[in-house]
């Protein structure tokens, strides 16, 4: 059923708009995204760039108070804003999109068992795999097994508060499995966690990613996360796309000054730690023209003036800055 | 588990003799003179001094209650002078009224109150959200005396539609007593037909003394499950396709129910004390009524015991909130 050359998910020119006591902020505009069948693709940018919401956007699960407000999420073609919630729930949400959240502390409900939250998962979802309850369960304590659980078995029948920040984080990889889904969204499965089992979570998602071919959306904050794990990313700043491309084309020569300056922040690399001068601007007025150039090193005139197009430099390489194309626009 | 029920048990008896303490003290304290009540109108200043000198009321007040606790204990609750019987006797014989009294509003209460509460909530400042905020709040301003009142006048006065008083028709035998409960008590001697009087006596009384609690149970369920619907879990079990439905009743509603429970519990105080009026406007042959005629007559004994066993079951029933507190929350169980 799958074509292979075409776009497992791609985020089309997407805007976003959230309703606040501040008026409409539009917290996403020309973003997009692409990911290719058993691709790994990071999504990367600091904290409050939209992150979170795009993929709340991409599993429909905005707040009320948001609203697409223009473009498109195809996934496998179809778009999902199509979809309405009941088919969103029962075709594509954990068996073809499986979600990995940022927060295992909180992401688990506290009064049940993690077997009954994930036999809940196949309930609604299983018919794919066929059996009933025991064989659910036998597949559940496989998985857990999978994901280097201690005693797989006896895991289903605890609660999550009786596991550590790792053992949840294991849980949740698992449940994102349940369905053999076409695509994982990872919303920063790490972060949370503290940096050994950050690094044992990582490899045990490079592992099974390897293992299963999955395509899998990689949200982080941490280009050294991405430069083990993904072939592509795409950079976020204040709501927009900035520049997406082939994972080491961006790690080694970036285009845009922004993903520049994120590179150099990632300390691996040897140099001086520079950090990025200046904060995330704020969403209520942003910046006219090109919404970095308030910290930008590289800034000229127009840039204050003129917002950049997103334009593709070749080898699926897209730069959204007026010196890749020359102040054309 | 059961150090949790020890534990309540240990200080449900603390509360326990505080409140014998304090019904002994307030009742003495009232300026009335036993002895002239018992004595009845007209009696001699001898008389009086006679009944003074039997019954202690001379004697000083530490006295008098070392021997009302030596009496507790030897489960003697004294005499009625209002029904001349052992209070004890009246007790146990009009329990069960009540008892089927309050449970069939809690359970109305609660029957009602929960999905009211889970559909202000999920329409949250939406036209249902209104509408039932308008509700709720109408059943706890509006006072029970006169809505069971208004009640008699227009559903069994102009309309007919329920009996007016009792628990069964005055000339109607009543069950073998096996629960004490009329409707079951029917259901298992196997009269269809009465069960169902008693349920029609049953109805208005209890809907008045549920509507305040429904009301109450609606507004923190509401309140909770606002809150608990903002939480991650809820959100990553819609992301991974669990219905909404399920997501509402089954997984947020069970962390929205903590809470509640513990008002339920507070609830069973508010029941009883409202089954004082209710029981009193319906000729509701149970405690309440008990308690309302002993009060205007100056009984002291029924108003005693009937407080301490009020206070009993209210003890009672706060045990069983801790209990299910446990059953619905792993963490409480395990004592995290």
């Amino acid at each position: 059923m799958a074509d292979d050359t075409a776009p497992m998910l791609e985020v089309d020119d997407l805007s976003v708009r959230i309703g606040t006591l501040d008026g409409q902020l539009e917290v996403l505009q020309q973003v997009h995204l692409r990911v290719m069948p058993g691709q790994v693709v990071g999504l990367v940018g600091e904290s409050g760039c939209g992150k979170s919401t795009l993929v709340r956007a991409v599993l429909r699960i905005l707040p009320d108070s948001a609203r697409q407000t223009g473009g498109a999420i195809r996934f496998r073609g179809t778009d999902l804003a199509t979809l309405d919630e009941r088919r969103m729930s029962r075709e594509i949400r954990a068996r073809r999109i499986a979600f990995i959240p940022q927060d295992p502390y909180l992401a688990l409900n506290p009064l049940f068992t993690v077997g009954q939250q994930l036999m809940e998962i196949l309930r609604w979802h299983g018919q794919a795999q066929g059996g009933g309850r025991r064989q659910w369960r036998a597949r559940i304590a496989a998985l857990f097994a999978r994901v280097r659980l201690p005693e797989p078995e006896a895991m289903l029948d605890r609660f999550p508060h009786q596991l550590s920040g790792g053992q949840r984080q294991r849980v949740l990889i698992a449940a994102a499995l349940l369905c053999d889904p076409e695509l994982i969204v990872a919303d920063e499965p790490t972060t949370a966690l503290d940096v050994t089992t950050q690094q044992q979570i990582l490899v045990l998602l490079r592992e099974l990613v390897e293992e299963l071919g999955v395509a899998v959306l990689f949200v982080t904050h941490d280009f050294g996360v991405v430069a083990e794990l993904c072939s592509a990313v795409t950079v976020m700043y204040a709501g927009q796309t900035v520049e997406a491309g082939p994972m080491t084309e961006i790690l080694h020569a970036p285009q845009h000054p922004y993903t520049r300056r994120l590179v150099e922040c990632h300390p691996d690399r040897m140099r001086e730690l520079r950090g990025i001068p200046g904060a995330v601007p704020s969403l209520v007025n942003p910046p006219g023209g090109c919404r970095f150039h308030p910290r930008c090193d590289r800034r000229v005139a127009g840039c204050e003036t003129r917002p950049p197009q997103l334009v593709d430099v070749g080898g699926d390489h897209a730069v959204n800055c007026i010196h890749v194309h020359g102040g054309a626009a | 588990m059961l150090g949790l029920i020890l534990n309540r048990l240990a200080q449900v008896a603390f509360v326990l003799a505080g409140l014998t303490v304090l019904t002994f003290l307030l009742v003495r304290a009232v300026p009335t003179d036993p002895a002239t009540i018992l004595a009845g109108e007209g009696a001699t200043a001898e008389q009086l001094a006679t009944i003074r000198e039997r019954y202690g009321f001379d004697r000083p007040l530490h006295e008098q209650f070392a021997a009302y606790v030596g009496q507790l204990a030897r489960g003697d609750l004294g005499i009625s002078v209002y029904t001349s019987r052992p209070v004890a006797t009246d007790l146990v014989q009009r329990l069960p009224a009540t008892v089927e009294l309050a449970l069939a509003a809690l359970v109305l209460a609660i029957a009602l109150g929960i999905p009211m509460g889970v559909l202000a909530a999920t329409s949250y400042r939406r036209m249902a959200d209104h509408l039932l905020r308008v509700l709720s709040m109408l059943g706890l301003a509006v006072a029970s005396f006169w809505l069971a009142i208004m009640l008699q006048m227009t559903l069994s006065l102009n309309l007919g539609w329920f009996p007016l008083r009792g628990r069964i028709d005055t000339v109607a035998e009543p069950p073998p007593g096996v629960t004490g409960l009329f409707t079951i008590d029917y259901l298992l001697a196997g009269q269809p037909a009465m069960a169902w009087q008693a349920l029609v006596h049953l109805a208005l009384p209890a809907v008045t003394l549920a509507l305040p609690a429904m009301a109450t149970i609606s507004r923190f369920v509401r309140s909770s499950l606002i809150e608990t619907l903002q939480k991650d879990f809820v959100a990553y079990e819609i992301a991974m396709g669990y219905p909404r439905r399920v997501v509402i009743w089954k997984y947020a509603l069970r962390n929205s129910l903590s809470a509640t429970v513990t008002q339920i519990g507070l609830l069973v105080g508010l029941l009883l004390s409202g089954s004082i009026v209710v029981e009193a406007i319906f000729s509701w042959p149970g405690l309440g009524d008990y308690i309302y005629r002993a009060i205007i007559t100056g009984d002291t004994n029924p108003v005693l015991s009937a407080t301490l066993l009020i206070g009993v079951i209210y003890a009672v029933a706060n045990i069983l909130v801790d209990v299910i507190q446990a059953l619905i929350d792993p963490r409480v169980r395990s004592g995290r």
